[in-house]
């Protein structure tokens, strides 16, 4: 087993290698940092060419990626083109506001799924179940930005505007006294992305549950006498997790990367709205750094499923 | 295991696949061709017209222009009555400032929210002219602040400055913010464009600099500046630092302006609260409040909300829908010195990237302006608040006056080409004998997407060429991909276009820098040019050259109302009209009075109230 995670980590650092190539050849191709400063008549030829040498950008491409490289192997992943702050500062500032949104998201859409998804396998065919087999599939083809939209103009300006309740669509910033206002900032957000996520998750619980409802040692475990209950929880559900294991591994990785699309819609200041906004100002050290993170937790996130599965499944060993 | 290795592959597969799709999406960042991009400083112009002039396509305002050298009507704000009400105005911004500091800054943005918390020496009022702040006189040849041969200036400033923390402020933060700007160590300084031509400051008393250039900078008023402000940096606070890169004073600055910031809190808010060193002491506000938002919409439902007092940079198209939230909130606009215009690719090909030659033949050109019916567009599109312009100096002291636009005559336009000989064929759209090849009237035409007002005067504009036998193809693109750099072959700047619309301005300062030089059309070898129209006029290019070396104001006028008139006879570009300076406003805040320069709102900040 270590020797295959040791081997998984070796493979890991060549991918993450690989990717920050491909994307640094990318990235720069089609984002110039330059750009802003072409129709600035307050900007001289010689500011031109002075700030493109203070960059960096003067110089031959493998040059420009491997003096970033070396940075980055130092633990420094440089300063932004366009705030000059440290990258490292930018991204902290926004970690925390991406976290909160994205675990509060992650732990609904896997209660809402795991709900979801029992009750259809149990009930297949059910009207329940055809109402969440409906249900997960309007989560699956609406865009996120539709589904936020919609929400923010039924629960935000609608309820408003009939005298109801009405929640709060915007950015919320953190105040002690009042963390009852802040909470409600989350609901639209979150509920953006549990309805996006969670019709996923409950298809694949879903399926895989059937799936194995009808395999020998479910049937053995039935006959022994055990309720239905020991049989789902303890038997059926453990094996069928296994695709349901994966994309949550995959989604924990890129908690850190932010949700880009709902964070801009809620003005909510994270990592995927930097992310955003910085690559439409060809920021290119404040991007290549969040690629990476998120390109590094996916590959960890990955072997660390991977072992997961060992323990799921017995009968996978990994070697 | 296998399944296990499998779908690992596909895993990493499918991240490699939205890494590159990720960054291949991104686009580079460019001045979007809304007014509000760039952050040019300003010269006072005269005459602003009223916002409500819509007529003026045929009654050109006499400009009674005050020469900037020599006696411009500066005037002092009335010092703000004791504060009355307080009360926070909350602004919403939908590009975050990437800097508090202008001279780290290529933002608009960024140079308004300087100006709530800084000011230099003067910032420009509503009619354009310098509303002292910092500086006690506006330097003139009159008081003696401008030497007879105009390489020195004498800023003469108030007594008893102070910085927000209290600290006093003094001529030697003048002369700290100059060396800053030219310290190699200060790699993020954006534009050095005129401190370079500085040769030494001086700092006979605490309030006075005495500014001696190397040789003549004509736009002097400038520096230190920028329209809603401008600001210094301070030397007990700096002046030790080896390097002011990254240096987190940038994030909580102090200034010498109305407000103080107290937070800053990336993507979301910045907080500034009265600073009651002010040297108009406390302002009428008790805080401004900057919220960050992800777009105008965004900010626009903040107003209709009752969250937001301000949104700021509104496009034209917006008005309604701004004005019909009335009485809770409006739009404001005044004409600005921004310019939307046509232009045409006009390299023959000796410098690489040839255009449609039909455009290098001087009829075909004017007979394009006749056909865009204009009028239209200043009285429907525009809501009669803008003007149909002849020239690219509009609503300022240096707008040649005597030049009327051309009519829209599409009869006229029409007969001008078929007496030159360019019929119209069975499609209804004229061809040219180029080299013995015919040449259809057929052209792209490259703006910008993502703005109605352009997609709308490119929908009347294509019909209306239509109707003269012209075929023009809209081709548009995200104001990133438009402005993107010679390098990147950037359709404007690389010359691989035929003709393309945009805004900008050669105001505050009249200063085309190289836009009409043949030296400044980018090549391969010389890409960081700016002749974006590929246009090589003898004549123009040496008015362009003498123009900036010109120390005489009223000289130097005649020199770029003779540039305007050769554009204007040749028809080399086809302005089309002033672009509105559009802010939403809340009725709730008051005592705004926009300014036409990239001021904007900003000016008179000090004097704003909210009703409670």
């Amino acid at each position: 087993m270590s020797r295959y995670i040791i081997r998984r980590l070796i493979q890991a650092v060549l991918i993450i290698f690989v990717i920050t190539i491909v994307t640094f050849v990318v990235g720069r191709a089609a984002a110039d940092p330059m750009a802003a400063y072409t129709n600035n008549p307050r900007i001289s030829a010689e500011d031109k060419a002075r700030i493109r040498h203070n960059l960096g950008l003067d110089q031959p491409l493998p040059v420009q990626y491997l003096s970033w490289l070396g940075g980055v192997v130092k633990g420094d992943f440089g300063n932004s083109f366009t705030t000059k702050q440290k990258v490292t500062d930018m991204i902290a500032e926004r970690l925390p506001a991406t976290l909160i949104l994205m675990i509060c998201a992650l732990i609904t859409t896997v209660i809402v799924s795991l709900l979801a998804g029992i009750y259809a396998a149990t009930h297949q065919y059910s009207a329940g179940d055809n109402l969440i087999t409906a249900a997960t599939f309007v989560g699956f083809s609406m865009p996120v930005f539709f589904i936020g939209l919609s929400l923010i103009f039924i629960f935000g300006v609608g309820f408003k505007a009939w005298g109801l309740p009405y929640l709060p669509t915007g950015t919320a910033v953190w105040d002690q006294n009042n963390p009852i206002e802040w909470i409600k900032h989350l609901i639209l957000p979150v509920a953006t992305l549990t309805l996006i996520q969670a019709a996923g998750y409950t298809r694949y619980l879903r399926s895989s549950l059937l799936d194995v409802q009808h395999q020998d040692y479910i049937r053995t475990a039935k006959s022994k006498g055990l309720s239905d209950r020991v049989v789902l929880w303890k038997h059926a559900l453990k094996n069928a997790s296994l695709p349901f294991v994966t994309i949550l591994g995959l989604d924990i990785a890129l908690l850190f990367g932010g949700a880009l699309v709902t964070e801009t819609i809620f003005s909510w200041p994270g990592i995927g709205r930097l992310f955003w906004e910085q690559s439409n100002a060809g920021d290119f050290p404040v991007m290549m750094a969040i690629l990476l993170i998120v390109s590094t937790m996916v590959v960890l996130g990955q072997i660390v499923v991977d072992v997961a599965y060992t323990f799921l499944d017995p009968r996978i060993k990994l070697a | 295991m296998k399944s296990v290795h499998v779908k690992r592959y596909l895993i990493l597969a499918s991240i490699a696949m939205v890494a590159l799709l990720i960054a291949a999406c991104a686009p580079a960042a460019a001045p979007t061709a809304a007014p509000a991009t760039q952050a040019p400083a300003v010269q006072p112009t005269a005459a602003p017209q009223p916002s409500s002039a819509p007529q003026a396509t045929t009654a050109p305002q006499a400009t009674t222009a005050p020469q900037a050298t020599t006696a411009p009507a500066a005037t002092e704000a009335p010092t703000a009555a004791p504060a009355a009400g307080g009360g926070v105005a909350n602004i919403a911004f939908y590009q975050e400032p990437n800097s508090l500091s202008l001279y780290f800054s290529n933002q608009t943005f960024a140079g308004w929210a300087q100006a709530i918390y800084n000011r230099g020496l003067w910032a420009y009022d509503d009619k354009s002219q310098p509303s002292l702040e910092l500086a006690a006189e506006f330097p003139t040849t009159e008081n003696g602040g401008v030497s007879a041969d105009g390489l020195t200036i004498t800023y003469k400033l108030k007594p008893d400055l102070k910085w927000s923390d209290g600290e006093p402020f003094t001529s030697k933060d003048i002369k700290f913010t100059w060396e800053a700007i030219m310290n190699d160590k200060n790699t993020g300084i954006v534009s050095r464009d005129g401190y370079d031509k500085i040769e030494s400051i001086t700092t006979p008393d605490d309030q006075t600099a005495v500014v001696k250039f190397k040789e003549l900078y004509v736009p002097w008023q400038l520096l230190f500046n920028n329209p809603a402000g401008g600001g210094f940096m301070p030397e007990h606070l700096l002046g030790t630092k080896d390097t002011l890169d990254g240096d987190e004073f940038f994030r909580m600055p102090i200034g010498t302006g109305p407000f103080k910031v107290t937070e800053w809190k990336g993507g979301d808010h910045i907080t500034f609260v009265a600073n009651e060193n002010y040297w108009r002491g406390k302002p009428k506000l008790d805080g401004v409040t900057v919220k960050i938002v992800p777009s105008r919409d965004a900010g626009n439902a903040g107003l209709a909300a009752g969250d937001v007092d301000l949104v700021a940079d509104e496009i034209e198209a917006s008005i309604p829908d701004l004005d019909a939230l009335m009485p809770k909130a409006h739009a404001q606009s005044v004409p600005s010195q921004s310019f939307e215009h046509y232009f045409f690719n006009l390299d023959d090909g000796k410098y690489g990237a040839a255009g449609n030659p039909i455009f290098l033949n001087d009829t075909v050109r004017k007979a394009y302006i006749m056909c865009i019916n204009r009028d239209t567009i200043a009285e429907r599109l525009l809501f009669g608040k803008s003007k149909v312009i002849s020239n690219l100096w509009p609503n300022s002291q240096y707008d040649n006056t005597d030049l009327k636009p051309y009519a829209y005559d599409p009869d006229a336009a029409n007969k001008m080409l078929d007496d030159a000989g360019f019929a119209k064929g069975d499609d209804g759209v004229r061809t040219m004998d180029v080299n013995g090849k015919k040449v259809r009237f057929s052209f792209n035409h490259e703006t910008t997407t993502g703005n109605q007002l352009r997609a709308d005067v490119q929908v009347l504009a294509t019909a209306n060429l239509g109707g003269c036998g012209y075929e023009m193809l809209p081709q548009n693109y995200p104001s990133a991909t438009l402005f993107g750099t010679f390098a990147q072959n950037g359709p404007l700047a690389s010359g691989k276009y035929e003709t393309g619309g945009y805004t900008t301005s050669f105001s505050p300062d009249p200063d085309p820098s190289d836009n009409f030089k043949c030296s400044g059309i980018p090549t391969a070898d010389k890409p960081e040019g700016s002749n974006w129209y590929r246009l090589c006029d003898a004549e123009l290019e040496k008015l362009s050259i003498d123009q900036a070396k010109e120390a005489d104001p009223a000289k130097r006028t005649d020199m770029i109302k003779e540039m305007q008139k050769i554009m204007y006879d040749k028809a080399y570009v086809a302005p089309l009209y002033n672009r509105l300076n559009t802010i939403g406003l809340s009725s709730r805040l008051q005592g705004i009075n926009q300014s036409p320069t990239q001021a904007d709102a900003y000016w008179n900040i000090y004097d704003w109230t909210v009703s409670q």
